[in-house]
């Protein structure tokens, strides 16, 4: 196989995995996701996020297979063992749904900005200075984007403490009797949390990037752990509040709850939070953008600051297809169904096809 | 085509140096300039001496020179030299040699036999400012010594406190035309030699013809010169250089500058006060925060003022609001009207009051602070509530240790202010965001700006936003990479137990 190796200045300790999963894992979705798992399994939703992320810990542990000791990625395993071509053209398609992911949490979380705060906002002008924010963040290089998502957790950490308005003002027997929904719903409920959880993908992408790949398997799984705590006390928070019709009338069911909360300096403390949040949406959008870049730069002869100031460029006039509610939630429908598929079906397949490949090449190497 | 033309030049500037072939060329050159002295001395005026009046101190001509001299008859000049009771004399021919050492306050002795030895006497003329109080980082407790011009004193002064062979200094002459010495400070075998190299290099590699000062050199040898942000600290305490060396960092102590300047830095080291470290930890804690916060204030208040007033006066409870409003409802401006010509007025005074001499200054600032202050309101320009807010967050901008970062953090609120005006309390957050990937992509000396935050270093957080007593402080810091990683022995700073006193 050939290596790829990056330069020593761009590489961050495997600690740092504990920040960089969580922030790619926590975006836009930890505001609605409630809505739409409750949807499918009602109170009983909270099951449904335990199980995804018993199920996402094992993915991860795959990908640590996957990437094994040489420290390999994605682009560098595809090319091992479905040829060059193919395995470019694999990588291509990931690397597009990458950059549809990064642009479409952006333009989604621009969606709630234009609803609470500006109404007739000018929102190409406010996308071109978000993407330039990223674009200035990504040509920093993986260090950088990195330690902004190292700084993006204390930001959502600080937020999450704001859910406590719940459990002081809100009905813990909302979520009595346990088991109330059939299990199949439960099961099929996994499906929308799956969305919340994306993001321990992009490992397979900077995989090279991290010293010692190998021993920051225990920070990757607990930052999952620790992500999928969040959502659940989240999702417990929203259930108590809200009566379980009511949550499917609400979009942001968080917000809303943030509306309640009084200080005698703040009235709302829904403008701080929505603008506070941006910081971990900026972020994830960040990492993903630089993932995908990573991915053309790599299948392509072009550098990484030029093929990243094209994306941008494409990144902004995005917005002036996507400018609806109805098709930014259609979107989010489709990449949530191409994100699970990937995370439970294609990265298992690839692990096998890996155990495969390298097993047929070790024989033909040994003849 | 532009770097032929240098190199075209160069030869030239070569060329005329060549011309000056022999002692009398030279002279030729010398003697144009009126305050280059010569005459002739001894019995049959056989010895010739001259100088530059500037940099001689005439007393040493007039008193030891003219007594031993006046009727002597000497053919030789090794003669001439054992003869006068002067150290650090020198004979040479090298013209290069003779022209430096004129320059720099020598006297020159020649025979007039057709020799072109030389005879150079050291007579310097010292004039320099007495060794005083620091006056941009006073401090109430602690020594109270600041750095000079001079730099054999300024060497002097930290040479006094770290009493160790080690102690290395290596000059580079830099500066095409004023030739300003550097000296290059660290402790062999604490600081990483890497650093060192480093400086070294960039400072030897400086092509400019004038160095002044030491923030010359600062802006010359910095990552990103572009950067609004000092990434090397100057200073002009020498405890504070002396404790800096001593945790591996190297200093650079520039001829004509009070300051000297520290490298590598963090940015939580440029809201440090070496007073700090004269007051017990919790309080010297108490007071770093106190700065930060300061800080944070001072960068975020205003525009927090436009943001609300502009778009989310929903935040605002409503008992607040009644005063808000109250003071607001006779202005005429929009918020960030009135904040930017608020803000304009500050930095005028401020302007102002540095550029005045000290009296007059002060009197600037009474009328400044009290009379514009007083009148804006009550003509119904400004709101009192406004005015409060820009006072003290220019107080806090004023908090910082370093005068350098204090001016930073005054310019930054005004990106700020703007970002506030477009999209209120999100704006601000977009701001904020440019600001810390800026921060991010920094580095000092090639090591990250921002550490011990990121990348997070747990052990370097000992001395950052909390100073934590002497006795943890058990290693040097992890940004200088120090050779000798360990300050001091731990395991003798634990408090013995179970001994009763």
């Amino acid at each position: 196989m050939n290596h790829f190796k990056p330069d020593i200045t761009q590489m961050v300790s495997p600690f740092l995995l504990l920040y960089i999963v969580h922030a790619t894992q926590i975006g836009e979705g930890i505001l609605s996701f409630e809505r739409h798992i409750a949807r499918i399994a009602g109170y009983d939703a909270w099951i449904s996020i335990i199980l995804t992320g018993v199920l996402t810990t094992f993915v991860v542990v795959i990908i640590w297979r996957i990437v094994g000791e040489e420290q390999a990625d994605f682009m560098t395993i595809h090319q091992f063992i479905f040829g060059n071509l193919f395995g470019k053209l694999l990588t291509f398609i990931f690397s597009l749904y990458l950059f549809a992911i990064s642009m479409t949490v952006l333009v989604s979380y621009i969606e709630i900005i234009q609803i609470w705060f500006f109404p007739d906002m000018s929102i190409y002008f406010f996308m071109f200075i978000l993407v330039m924010l990223i674009l200035y963040i990504s040509l920093g290089g993986f260090r950088i984007v990195v330690g902004f998502a190292f700084f993006s957790v204390f930001v959502t950490g600080f937020l999450a403490i704001f859910k406590y308005k719940a459990f002081t003002d809100g009905h813990f027997n909302n979520l009595l009797p346990v088991f109330n929904t059939p299990p199949k719903d439960i099961i099929l409920a996994m499906e929308p949390m799956s969305f919340s959880l994306l993001g321990i993908e992009l490992i397979l992408i900077y995989a090279p990037f991290i010293h010692r790949f190998q021993s920051g398997l225990k920070w990757a799984v607990s930052s999952n752990i620790f992500t999928t705590i969040v959502y659940f006390f989240s999702a417990i928070a929203i259930f108590m509040y809200y009566n379980e019709q009511h949550i499917q009338f609400i979009s942001w069911p968080t917000l809303q709850l943030w509306k309640v909360i009084n200080f005698p300096i703040i009235e709302r403390f829904e403008y701080v939070g929505i603008s506070l949040h941006m910081i971990a949406i900026i972020a994830t959008s960040c990492l993903y953008f630089w993932a995908s870049m990573q991915c053309f730069h790599r299948i392509t002869t072009f550098t990484f600051r030029k093929i990243s100031i094209f994306c941008a460029l494409i990144g902004i006039s995005s917005i002036f297809f996507i400018h609806n509610f109805l098709i930014i939630e259609k979107i989010t429908l489709t990449l949530s169904r191409v994100g699970m598929v990937l995370l439970f079906g294609y990265i298992p397949l690839l692990y096998v096809c890996h155990k495969i490949a390298s097993g047929v090449k070790k024989k033909h190497a040994n003849k | 085509m532009i770097r032929k033309k240098f190199s075209h030049k160069r030869n030239q500037n070569k060329q005329s140096k060549k011309d000056v072939t022999n002692f009398d060329d030279l002279f030729h050159v010398m003697q144009a300039s009126d305050d280059f002295k010569h005459f002739k001395l001894g019995n049959i005026n056989n010895i010739e001496v001259f100088y530059y009046q500037s940099l001689i101190n005439l007393d040493k001509i007039e008193v030891t020179l003219f007594e031993k001299l006046e009727d002597t008859k000497i053919d030789k000049i090794e003669v001439l030299e054992n003869l006068l009771p002067f150290s650090e004399t020198e004979i040479t021919s090298d013209l290069t040699t003779i022209e430096d050492k004129l320059l720099t306050g020598y006297m020159g002795l020649k025979l007039t036999n057709n020799s072109q030895n030389i005879l150079l006497i050291p007579a310097k003329f010292e004039v320099d400012r007495q060794v005083a109080q620091p006056e941009i980082e006073f401090s109430v407790i602690g020594p109270k010594l600041a750095f000079i011009e001079d730099i054999n004193t300024n060497i002097n002064l930290i040479r006094k406190r770290v009493k160790l062979p080690q102690l290395h200094v290596k000059n580079v002459e830099v500066g095409k035309v004023t030739k300003t010495n550097v000296a290059i400070t660290y402790i062999d075998g604490i600081a990483n030699q890497d650093n060192v190299d480093t400086i070294i290099q960039r400072i030897s590699d400086i092509e400019y013809d004038q160095i002044m000062d030491s923030s010359f050199v600062s802006q010359m040898i910095s990552d990103n010169a572009q950067s609004p942000f000092p990434q090397l600290m100057d200073t002009e305490r020498p405890d504070r250089v002396s404790s800096a060396l001593v945790e591996g960092k190297v200093a650079i102590v520039v001829d004509g500058s009070p300051h000297v300047l520290i490298a590598p830095t963090t940015l939580v080291e440029f809201f440090a006060s070496y007073e700090d470290y004269f007051l017990t930890w919790p309080i010297a804690s108490a007071f770093r925060i106190i700065r930060i916060f300061a800080v944070i204030f001072s960068v975020l208040i205003t525009p927090m003022y436009v943001a609300v007033l502009t778009y989310h006066y929903h935040i605002v409870p409503g008992d607040l609001l009644g005063t808000l409003i109250s003071s607001r409802k006779d202005i005429p401006f929009p918020p960030i009207l009135e904040v930017l010509i608020l803000e304009l007025t500050i930095e005028l005074l401020r302007e102002a009051g540095a550029r005045l001499p000290t009296k007059i200054g002060q009197t600037i600032g009474i009328v400044g602070g009290i009379v514009i202050g007083t009148a804006a309101v009550e003509a119904g320009l400004t709101s009192n509530v406004l005015l409060i807010l820009i006072a003290l967050a220019a107080l806090a901008s004023f908090t910082t240790p370093i005068y350098r970062i204090g001016n930073t953090i005054r310019l930054l609120r005004f990106p700020f202010i703007i970002f506030a005006q477009m999209w209120g309390l999100v704006g601000i957050t977009i701001a904020a965001m440019f600001l810390v990937t800026h921060l991010l992509r920094l580095t000092s000396l090639g090591r990250p700006f921002l550490e011990p935050l990121y990348p997070p270093r747990w052990r370097d957080l000992k001395d950052a936003v909390i100073r934590f007593p002497f006795n943890v402080q058990g290693s040097r810091p992890v940004i200088t990479t120090a050779t000798d990683k360990h300050r001091i022995n731990t395991n003798r700073t634990k408090l013995k137990r179970g001994k009763r006193k």
